[in-house]
């Protein structure tokens, strides 16, 4: 791993450390709307250098993809060569200005999100160059509703929960607001670790939702005698109303657990349909999976993942915690949430050569999955012979279906290595590679 | 023969190889059965058993103190397949033995040291890891089907025999 970082605005050229002895980092993506986190990384590197505080940092891996961009929070030697730095994501700095009581009235969430990190301080160039990004799917998206006063932070976890976004500060040169992840990546079980575990937490029975409708009020005297009425400069009355689900696949004689939003006064009547539908997902979906995969970065909080429990289950949901440990590659402990189990599919591949068959692998797949799986040569001993047989095709491709799916893949002899003795038995069987060279395991 | 610290020093002695391929700690047994390994790389670990003749004590009494130091380590030089390998490695342990005969004669003894490597010999950065492939073999353009080639140990030499014609046989 390295960690650059900033040495001044007029300085281009940055620190740079390798000798990091210590590293934690475990960021966070929040998709339910109870909180946005601030991720961080700290960092213990081999080094009698100093480091100024309030300043940019980047993590990145030894094939130089960014991990994070944040921002120093201290930096001191521990050791008089030990340097332990800790640095945040930018939403620390929202989290420390405080933004005042507002009405929106079909403001459009870019110019929101805007007036959130500029409440920081940060400079224009700064906010559109370096600081957040937001997902074109919102290009168009407007706010309307009351926030009271809130941290900026606060503001943000509002506004993004109003219209199905969350924010991810990780593998980014930016703050990312995002819309909730309809595709699914798996994660095949050669990059699991033994063993994931499954938990389940308490039936939610039923799920309401609060939602208002905002008008003027009539006097002074009907502003005066209700709670929800806000002044902006003129009064505004807001009248509630509810929308309630009950959960049909909670057993009957479970203690009733009714989960109620209410006071989010940036719902109303034209959002709330598309929210409830979102947090069912997140209330009645009540396994949570634990597992450790190889991680370079291919797997980030806030993605929609399906992962293998064993050699027959499967279970899909949402990634909201990697915790990484580094040796040369990563290795990250996911924590799945709101997931649930999904049905599977058994892909038998053979490989064959004369109609004879040499071969034989299979897979757990999710059932009605895409898959692409490469050939391998196959590398087979007969007596003093080993030959390698090269793939007809590239790849087995296809959709997996509930149960077994079976699959034939072609092969040909293409190397015969005896006694040190290389012979070519085909040419078009060779794989050569980017730079001309044939190769073989 | 062996160098410390620059210094070479011609006495007889054994030495013990052990190269230690090390996996950092996020290894571990996937779920489809398979062993993840996480090489950090190729560790060399020397014990170096000398013999200095009992009339070059003070030679003895330099390379001893040498090794017992309370450093972070040396720089070796130790033989390697056929030459030298440099590695600046630490020192693990120094024994020997004290040897008093009949008659007031005395002399240390047995000596040997361990030496291990700060740093791997051999390793892989992330990008070779992920990028990892298969030995090469002949280049393309060389190749005919029914070519016959041998391993040298370092390379494929054609083993084939062609007449003028270009008539592989």
């Amino acid at each position: 791993m390295k960690i650059e970082v900033e040495v001044t605005e007029q300085v281009t050229a940055n620190l740079q450390f390798t000798t990091i002895k210590k590293l934690s980092f475990a960021p966070e993506a929040d998709l339910k709307g109870d909180s946005i986190s601030i991720d961080q990384f700290t960092a213990d590197i081999i080094t009698d250098k100093a480091v100024g505080i309030s300043r940019w940092c980047w993590l990145y891996d030894d094939r130089n993809v960014l991990f994070a961009k944040y921002w120093v929070m201290s930096a001191d030697h521990i050791d008089p060569d030990v340097l332990r730095l800790t640095a945040k994501s930018p939403l620390i700095l929202i989290d420390q200005t405080t933004m005042p009581e507002i009405m929106y009235t079909g403001k459009s969430f870019a110019t929101i999100v805007n007036d959130i990190f500029a409440s920081t301080g940060w400079s224009p160039g700064d906010l559109a160059n370096r600081v957040y990004r937001i997902d074109q799917s919102f290009a168009s998206a407007t706010i309307t509703g009351f926030c009271p006063e809130q941290t900026a932070r606060e503001r943000l976890l509002w506004v993004c929960f109003a219209l199905g976004a969350y924010v991810r500060t990780c593998f980014s040169q930016y703050v990312d607001i995002l819309p909730i992840p309809v595709s699914e990546t798996f994660i095949p079980m050669n990059k699991t670790f033994m063993r994931p575990s499954v938990t389940f937490s308490d039936w939610v029975t039923s799920l309401k939702i609060v939602y208002y409708t905002f008008r003027q009020a009539a006097s002074e005297e009907e502003y005066s005698s209700d709670n929800n009425s806000f002044r902006f400069p003129e009064p505004w009355m807001a009248e509630e109303s509810f929308i309630e689900i009950t959960n049909d696949y909670a057993p009957y004689g479970v203690p009733e657990n009714p989960v109620v939003i209410e006071g989010i006064y940036l719902l109303n009547a034209d959002n709330v349909s598309a929210v409830i539908s979102r947090l069912v997902t997140w209330y009645f979906n009540r396994t949570e999976v634990d597992l450790d995969v190889i991680n370079n970065g291919e797997y980030k909080p806030g993605d929609k993942i399906t992962v293998c429990v064993d050699e027959e289950s499967i279970y899909g949901g949402y990634l909201e915690r990697c915790d990484f440990s580094f040796g040369v590659q990563a290795r990250s402990k996911l924590h799945v949430s709101a997931a649930d189990s999904v049905e599977t599919g058994l892909l038998l591949i053979t490989y064959t050569c004369d109609d004879e068959e040499i071969g034989r692998a299979q897979f757990t797949l999710p059932a009605y999955y895409t898959y692409f799986i490469q050939n391998p040569y196959l590398d087979l001993v007969v007596q003093d012979h080993r030959i390698i047989y090269r793939p007809h095709n590239a790849a087995a491709t296809g959709e997996t279906y509930v149960g077994e799916n079976h699959v034939t893949e072609p092969c040909s002899p293409a190397l015969d290595l005896c006694d040190g003795v290389l012979e070519i038995i085909s040419v078009d069987a060779v794989d050569v590679d980017e730079n001309g060279v044939a190769e073989i395991d | 023969m062996f160098t410390i610290d620059g210094v070479q020093w011609n006495y007889p002695c054994d030495i013990d190889r052990v190269a230690n391929i090390k996996a950092s700690d996020i290894s571990g047994m996937l779920l489809d059965r398979s062993w993840f390994n996480d090489v950090l790389g190729t560790f060399l670990e020397y014990t170096v058993k000398i013999a200095v003749p009992p009339d070059r004590r003070d030679d003895f009494y330099t390379i001893y103190e040498k090794l017992t130091d309370p450093v972070d380590g040396h720089s070796f030089a130790l033989p390697y397949n056929g030459g030298m390998l440099n590695i600046t490695g630490r020192v693990s342990n120094v024994s020997d033995t004290y040897v008093r005969l009949p008659g007031g004669g005395q002399y240390w003894t047995g000596t040997r040291f361990t030496v291990i490597a700060n740093h791997p010999s051999k390793a892989m950065n992330l990008s070779q890891v992920v990028a990892r492939g298969r030995s090469p073999l002949p280049p393309e353009s060389e190749v005919h089907t029914g070519d016959v080639y041998v391993y040298t140990g370092s390379g494929w030499q054609d083993a084939n025999y062609g007449d003028a014609d270009n008539t592989y046989y």
